[in-house]
């Protein structure tokens, strides 16, 4: 079982689902969608609070790969306003990660009021981040003229179904390379994602030179290199980007291809 | 007797029966008039047609004529049935007599008589808030509704409330819903509440009694039905092969199409609404000059339609109408003259029913056919004539004290006013579904109703109810508008309205159908094809199509499962033939058919010929010895167990086998009336003996409850739980909620709760009720033993028998058992390497 595959030269996809770019020790995670369970109740749904899991998953990875800078790369929170507890939860969180690694948000569009409500733990907060070759941006907004650079994006939560012996489906989280670009799957364990063979958003499509890209998947324990599969079109917004504002869900409105 | 009772009747309504009913009341009417004009609880049980509304209703309107103009404004009766058609038909019913009584009063003192369910519009609700029916016609969610109304904080006072077709009711948690609104009703008025339930079909009565009453006495009136219908099985000609499994209803259109033309007015009944619409279509090509009047009728087409429709039947204006259950129970239209049920209908008690709306009545006798869509199908009809023939009536099963619809009551409560939590709990407890409820559990109910819970403690922040001092009271008057948003115990897909161009509303499908449906994509609604023009919000705006490719909608609402009546009666018929093959081969078996079963040749043939094939496999599968495939598909062994126990046996043995069998991998079963069907890794096939073992009787429901709870796959099903229970909103305050969205996350609450907290009243509600109304673990338990003691004959095919074939239909398939992701992972890469061996070339 390996805990690291090499996806480029360099660049490492991790089984946490966390992007580990070797040569400056920067750890990429997306969309961890902390304080959902929150959100939720705030929504009028009595769940259970289930950020334990993504948070112990952080610490172990950060603990695993002692990166020197950490990028999030978007919807880090998923929503604005935490209430005091979960404000105080996120806060250690975020405090006990300063103390081991630089911290840089590339904002993503649940993080709207996060410059507000967590600027003063010393997050470096902006719209893209580049390194060397290398872009990484969230992937809500369709500014991609940055033909130069190798992208890193989250947002669109890729996972793959497949069938096990007995005819079982299991969905896991992948990563998607090609030349151009890397797409991340959500480090949250909680988050909805497409399935790449069931059609993937056009939004996402475009960001790879080709159709065809290299699928990695994660279970938290490996990650394995899947070979290549050719995406296709849904024809409609992902997932993620319909459920992407936190208001009430209100009267959808529908997109005709 | 039957005279003293009417003589008993005010002045003016005995005056319209006897103009009415010159031959003087029917029997069931003498039965029950006694007990309801002396206000007992009454169970009134009779066969559609024998007047039984009326025996329930002539009591209310004695007592409504009675108090004439010292009414209050006030509602004095409620009427409660399950469907909104029926209240339709009794408005229609009733308005004689009321007039009757109506003409002594005077102008500004009428009794008023009103509908108040979910078609009811706001000006209308507004009105009764003001000027309140005196008797009202309503249905289990509205009356809930009205109970937590402000406005109608007096005024609310029955003294007597109709349960009509209650054995519709009390088989679901609407019924549930129902008992509760009964309870708070009687605490209102501080005095005795008089129950009234009306059914043609429940049984046993003393269930439907706890379930009406509680622990109250009951009276019953009953008379004796099995002489009520005759039932003839239409098989389709020579040249229509029927399929050896499925339910595609083009195949017997042409045989129902001649049915048709025979009748004056027929009703035909299918199993599920898209079924309904095909052969609605399929019925108007092959009758164009009936175009006009076939129509198709379920609960997704538009309001003012149905009612149309409705009116047709009574009137005589349609050939024929296609409909799924929406026209199931109540009275009987007078003009429908033909009754046809294509499929079996999975119950005894159902066919019945849907007998019972034919009006056209020779000596009191409904007149109907079968008709049967399959070959396995057929041999369900022959068994459910034979015992709706004999009166064996399905056994009613009453939910048990399910904490969901306690969530939702316990909420629209505290919308109500404040109320003690020692008070509440006693008002719960009068409801017979709930007489044994701990008092441990109701306070976990109302814990986590306060937004408390493993993880929060007792008292969380964003609380539904907030506790002091042992009172509870809602949270916020936002949290009371999403109770109201979200009443009723159906969990159904969101419905995306369909209207034309010109703005006319054609009905409702749910939204992950149209989410299906190619760009240009006809469909057909109510019979009429059109396609998606645009989308503006909830709405979809159509225009007329002329398509080749036209797709039906799937609604929600499965099949039914087969009721253990039938499946006792089926295995009888499989054993006659079995026997019979053994004496005479095919002749003995035709021959069993005519005399045994009464077939006519060309049916007894049809099935004597799948005997047949089925023969070449192996004997016809009975009970003992248990007949058991083993099979391989790819990478995959199939252990197919022929049990004809009903689908709510066989889900609960897959769900113990495979548990037992404690495999590494996963376990995907496939379940249907007839038996089931494992699927396991190859590599880890097991021996005979494992196999036998996993049948031991010892242990087996604390195995089947650990083998429920482990199981992430209820998690699908926790949405109907979470909905009721009010954890994830159905509507939230700007509309329907995707149900997309809240299938999602009703499966990830759920998987989270297993894991924090397990006994969560609601996930211990989504076992329950898989254990109790999905399955039926006492019988499963018994069929278990009885299986570990048979014989067995374990037969290795190539490929599955005919008997077999419906199994891979797959409609109930299910993960029992899910292994986990990194060997599901291994198992992948193994078998894309093991494929490359095969020299087949193929990519992810």
């Amino acid at each position: 079982m390996s805990r690291l595959v090499e996806i480029a030269r360099g660049i490492w996809a991790h089984a946490s689902g966390a992007l580990w770019l070797e040569l400056i020790r920067t750890l990429v995670i997306a969309d961890a969608h902390l304080g959902y369970g929150w959100a939720m109740r705030r929504r009028g749904q009595l769940g259970p609070l289930r950020d334990e899991e993504t948070i112990a998953k952080l610490r172990g990875t950060v603990e695993e790969l002692t990166p020197s800078a950490t990028v999030f790369l978007g919807d880090l929170v998923h929503a604005p306003r935490p209430t005091p507890e979960e404000g105080e939860l996120l806060q250690a969180v975020f405090e006990w990660l300063a103390s081991r690694t630089r911290l840089i948000l590339v904002e993503g569009n649940h993080d709207r009021g996060f410059r507000r409500d967590f600027g003063h733990v010393g997050f470096e907060i902006c719209r893209e981040w580049k390194r060397g070759e290398v872009c990484a941006i969230h992937g809500d907004r369709a500014e991609l003229n940055l033909p130069a650079h190798h992208l890193i994006v989250g947002h669109f939560h890729p996972t793959l179904g497949l069938r096990d012996a007995a005819g079982a489906l299991h969905r896991l989280p992948v990563f998607l390379h090609d030349s151009k670009a890397t797409v991340l799957p959500a480090f949250s364990p909680f988050a909805a994602g497409c399935d790449v063979r069931e059609g993937v958003p056009e939004q996402m499509l475009s960001l790879f030179s080709s159709s065809e890209v290299a699928v990695f998947a994660v279970t938290g324990r490996q990650v394995k290199a899947l070979g290549s599969t050719r995406l296709r079109c849904s024809g409609r917004a992902s997932a993620a980007a319909r459920s992407s504002d936190n208001k009430e869900e209100g009267p959808q409105k529908r997109r005709l291809a | 007797m039957s005279q003293a009772s009417i003589e008993e009747l005010p002045r003016p309504l005995r005056h319209w029966f006897e103009g009415r009913f010159p031959a003087g009341p029917t029997a069931i009417q003498q039965l029950a008039l006694p007990h309801t004009l002396a206000g007992d609880n009454t169970l009134i049980l009779a066969p559609t047609g024998h007047g039984k509304t009326l025996a329930a209703f002539l009591s209310v309107l004695a007592r409504l004529a009675e108090l004439g103009e010292r009414l209050p404004n006030a509602v004095c009766a409620i009427y409660v049935s399950p469907l909104r058609s029926l209240t339709r038909d009794v408005l229609r019913n009733l308005s004689e007599p009321l007039e009757a009584i109506n003409r002594e009063l005077s102008e500004r003192r009428k009794i008023r008589m009103e509908v108040r369910t979910g078609d009811t519009a706001a000006g209308e609700r507004s009105r009764q808030q003001r000027k309140r029916p005196h008797l009202l016609l309503t249905t289990p969610e509205s009356l809930s509704s009205l109970l937590s109304q402000s406005a109608f904080h007096d005024g609310l006072d029955p003294a007597v409330v109709i349960a009509d077709e209650i054995h519709a009711l009390a088989e679901n948690k609407r019924g549930t819903l129902l008992a509760l609104a009964l309870e708070r009703l009687e605490h209102r008025a501080r005095g005795p509440l008089q129950r009234l339930g009306l059914s043609a079909t429940a049984w046993p009565v003393e269930t439907v009694i706890r379930f009406l009453c509680g622990q109250r006495p009951c009276a019953v009136a009953m008379v004796d039905q099995r002489k009520a219908h005759r039932l003839e099985i239409v098989v389709p000609p020579e040249d229509h092969p029927l399929p050896p499994a499925g339910f595609n209803p083009y195949r017997v259109a042409q045989p129902v199409a001649d049915l048709v033309e025979r009748a004056r007015c027929s009703l035909v009944f299918t199993s599920t609404r898209s079924a309904a619409e095909r052969l609605g279509l399929a019925l108007k090509i092959l009758l164009p000059q009936y175009d006009e009047q076939i129509a198709v009728h379920h609960g997704s087409i538009e309001k003012d339609e149905r009612f149309e429709i409705e009116e047709g039947l009574a009137t005589g204006r349609w050939k024929a109408v296609v409909c799924s259950t929406s026209l199931e129970l109540g009275v009987d239209f007078q003009a429908v003259d033909q009754v046809l049920l294509i499929g079996a209908p999975r119950g005894v008690s159902r066919a019945l029913q849907r007998l019972g709306r034919s009006g056209h009545r020779v000596d009191g006798v409904a007149a109907g056919a079968l008709v049967p869509l399959s070959l396995p199908d057929l041999a369900e009809c022959v068994a459910l004539r034979r015992a709706a023939d004999q009166g064996r009536w399905d056994e009613l099963r009453v939910p048990r004290a399910p904490l969901d619809v306690l969530a939702q009551v316990l909420l629209g409560m505290a919308v109500e006013r404040v109320w003690s939590l020692d008070e509440a709990y006693e008002l719960v407890r009068g409801a017979g579904p709930y007489l044994d409820l701990p008092r441990q559990d109701f306070d976990r109910v109302i814990e986590y109703l306060a937004g408390g819970g493993a993880v929060l403690g007792p008292s969380g922040r964003y609380g539904k109810i907030v506790v002091t001092q042992g009172r509870f009271r809602i949270a916020s008057p936002k949290i009371a508008r999403m109770y109201y948003a979200n009443i009723g115990a159906i969990s159904d897909d969101t419905q995306i309205k369909v209207v034309t161009e010109g703005n006319r509303y054609l009905g409702a499908v749910e939204d992950a159908f149209l989410s299906s449906l190619q760009p240009g994509e006809a469909f057909i609604l109510g019979g009429k094809t059109v396609r998606v023009k645009s989308y503006y919000q909830n709405l979809a705006i159509v225009e007329p199509a002329r398509g080749e490719q036209v797709k039906t909608p799937r609604w929600m609402g499965g099949k039914m499962p087969l009721s253990a009546q039938l499946a006792a009666e089926q295995l009888r018929l499989r054993r006659d033939l079995r026997q019979a093959w053994q004496r005479g081969g095919f002749d003995a078996c035709v021959s069993v058919l005519e005399t045994c079963w009464s077939l006519d040749r060309a049916a007894a043939e049809r099935l004597a010929r799948y005997v047949e094939r089925q023969q070449r496999a192996f004997p016809i599968p009975v009970d003992t010895p248990v007949a058991i495939e083993r099979l391989r598909q790819r990478r995959a062994e199939l252990l197919l167990f022929h049990v004809v126990a009903g689908r709510e046996v066989n889900r609960a043995l897959a769900f113990v086998v495979s548990h037992r069998l404690a495999l590494a991998g996963s376990v995907v079963a496939n379940f249907d009336d007839h038996g089931f069907l494992l699927s396991i890794d190859k590599k880890a096939s097991p021996s005979e003996s494992q196999l036998r073992q996993s049948f031991h009787p010892d242990n087996w429901r604390a195995d089947l409850r650990a083998a429920l709870e482990a199981n992430e796959a209820l998690g699908r099903k926790f949405r109907g739980v979470a909905e009721t229970g009010h954890l994830i909103p159905k509507r939230s305050l700007r509309g329907p909620v995707s149900s997309k969205s809240s299938t999602w996350s009703s499966a990830l609450l759920y998987k989270t709760l297993l894991k924090y907290e397990p006994d969560h009243p609601l996930v211990r509600e989504a076992v329950r009720e898989a254990m109790e109304d999905q399955i039926d673990a006492e019988r499963a338990e018994k069929e278990s033993q009885r299986i570990y003691a048979a014989p067995w004959e374990i037969y290795e095919l190539p490929r599955p028998s005919p008997f077999a074939l419906p199994l891979f239909a797959l409609f109930n398939r299910e993960v029992v058992q899910a292994a986990d992701p990194d060997r599901a992972l291994d198992d992948y890469v193994a078998a894309a390497y093991d494929e490359w061996q095969e020299g087949d070339r193929s990519s992810l």
